[in-house]
């Protein structure tokens, strides 16, 4: 792993929407090279905590260091992959990844990383055409070209079948190894943040429960004894804490609150 | 299979056709009612003749898509305005909301008073007319585009003009073509009833002038010709939206 200055920095970083406390208190790093994973419960903040890292979302305290510098509103070096991906209907798939890009010389690479994300022949196709994997693809393309220090995935994958999940696992862990990149990946899927993650980060309740690494290596293969054993932790411990929820729930009045 | 289905739509409008043509040939039809569509195709043939049906079909025409230009032009311009900036949303809506409630053909006996039966008259209510169409729909359109797009559009940089271009237009222009449709569609009525009521020249002209002489072919002819116009126009504009929204699913697989 690396041993330099982290790229990006959390310090004490806490948010809060109204009176909903959503992160409370995340300390994290980030390296050059680091492939992260952050699970946790649907509504545990992990989200939020991808938006404030991409500066869609101000945090309401604490501090965002991005090389060392304090960092304020869109972060320029991140670009975040979205769950719905987010294409413009209106543009052919060539169109959507030149989205943005100012340079020519960026523009002549478009096909180069649709060939990469293995769409080189459906350059001209709407959007309304591609299945949920092939849209995601070019969701993926259009992120790379920019070479992000920092590629946010927001459960990417959660949309699509498992097999196409499985294809992409191979596509994004490919990418990520030949481009060098610093990722992270929002996910709910445990099996898929072993699968490629070095560093699984746990979030409960706005805070970060447990970061546990993992040292398998490249290409993972899920039927290996370790590679089971920490999907296992990894779901006990989140299972684990929403049993003692659930337990502590049923002792507050029955009514609900937004 | 094919021709079947290509033929079936049309068995209705040209039994009718037929059945009209043989009613009034052999009497039950009376022509005071209603001419024969031949006396009416003689008619046609007449007056194109004459030259006077070109120059009034022209008339209209022209008429139509001035009007058509400048209320619509308007009506999109303070629609686009309205849906990007807040201040003169607040400023102008409720304003233009307002007038909207005004029935347009209501000003017609004033619209006569202010410009007599001059073509201002007509140009004013067309446009009157079509504006509101067109300003609710691409304020609409604009107000309505998928905000998790405009956020993409944040983080890949776009700004400004390039945001509207690459990103809120063509977000809101399927809604945008919905309100030219509809504004087509008020136009000719409006012609209609203004060209009728006042004017010197035009298809309604020509209706009203007909009708003074019981010229009952030529009446049913003008009737004939609005349709016919207003439907050509209803095309046109279907045309255009099929090949400015060709990325939009309904027009795929065509």
């Amino acid at each position: 792993m690396a041993i330099e200055q982290p790229i990006v920095k959390l310090l004490n970083i806490r948010k809060d929407f109204g009176e909903k406390e959503v992160l409370r208190k995340i300390d994290l790093q980030i390296h050059q090279g680091d492939f992260i994973a952050i699970v946790g419960k649907s509504g545990c903040g992990k989200s939020t905590l991808l938006r404030i890292l991409a500066g869609l979302e101000a945090p309401t305290s604490g501090r965002l260091l991005v090389n060392g510098e304090e960092w304020r509103g869109r972060n320029r070096l991140a670009k975040i992959m979205f769950q719905d991906g987010r294409l413009l209907p209106w543009k052919n798939v060539y169109d959507n990844v030149a989205i943005g890009l100012k340079e020519e010389s960026q523009k002549q690479q478009i096909e180069q990383i649709l060939q990469q994300v293995g769409l080189g022949d459906r350059l001209h196709s709407w959007p309304s055409e591609l299945s949920g994997g092939q849209k995601q693809r070019v969701a993926l393309a259009r992120a790379l070209i920019h070479e992000p220090k920092l590629l946010l995935l927001d459960e990417p994958l959660g949309a699509l079948d498992a097999l196409t999940r499985i294809e992409m696992h191979e596509l994004i862990e490919k990418l990520w190894k030949e481009k060098q990149l610093t990722a992270i990946l929002v996910t709910h899927d445990v099996e898929e943040a072993v699968a490629l993650a070095n560093r699984v980060v746990i979030i409960e309740e706005g805070r970060i429960a447990l970061e546990v690494p993992v040292r398998l290596p490249y290409p993972r293969h899920r039927d290996h004894p370790l590679f089971m054993k920490l999907v296992n932790q990894i779901l006990n411990k989140i299972l684990g804490n929403k049993r003692m929820t659930v337990e502590s729930n049923s002792n507050l009045p029955a009514v609900e609150s937004q | 299979m094919k021709w079947k289905t290509k033929i079936l739509p049309w068995v209705i409008p040209i039994g009718l056709l037929l059945t009209w043509q043989v009613s009034a040939s052999i009497g039950i039809l009376s022509t005071r009612v209603l001419p024969n569509p031949l006396d009416i195709v003689s008619a046609a043939t007449n007056l194109t003749k004459s030259g006077q049906l070109p120059a009034d079909v022209w008339t209209s025409t022209k008429r139509a898509f001035v009007g058509f230009l400048i209320g619509g032009g308007l009506g999109f311009l303070l629609g686009l305005v309205n849906g990007i900036s807040k201040i003169s949303e607040k400023l102008l809506d409720s304003s233009i909301q307002m007038i909207r409630n005004i029935p347009h053909l209501a000003l017609l006996p004033i619209v006569i008073l202010w410009f007599g039966i001059g073509e201002e008259a007509k140009l004013f209510l067309v446009a009157l007319g079509t504006f509101f169409p067109i300003y609710l729909n691409t304020y609409h359109g604009i107000r309505s585009v998928d905000p998790s797009l405009i956020e993409m559009a944040y983080v890949y940089e776009l700004k400004g003009f390039s945001l509207f271009w690459h990103v809120i237009f063509p977000a809101a222009l399927p809604s945008i073509l919905v309100g030219v449709r509809f504004a087509l569609g008020i136009t000719w009525v409006t012609l209609i009833v203004a060209e009728t009521i006042a004017a010197d020249s035009g298809i309604g002209y020509m209706a009203m002038n007909a009708r003074e002489f019981m010229q009952l072919d030529v009446v049913v002819l003008s009737i004939l010709l609005y349709a016919l116009l207003g439907k050509l126009s209803d095309m046109i504009a279907k045309i255009a939206e099929k090949r400015l929204i060709k990325w939009h699913p309904s027009h795929q697989n065509e």
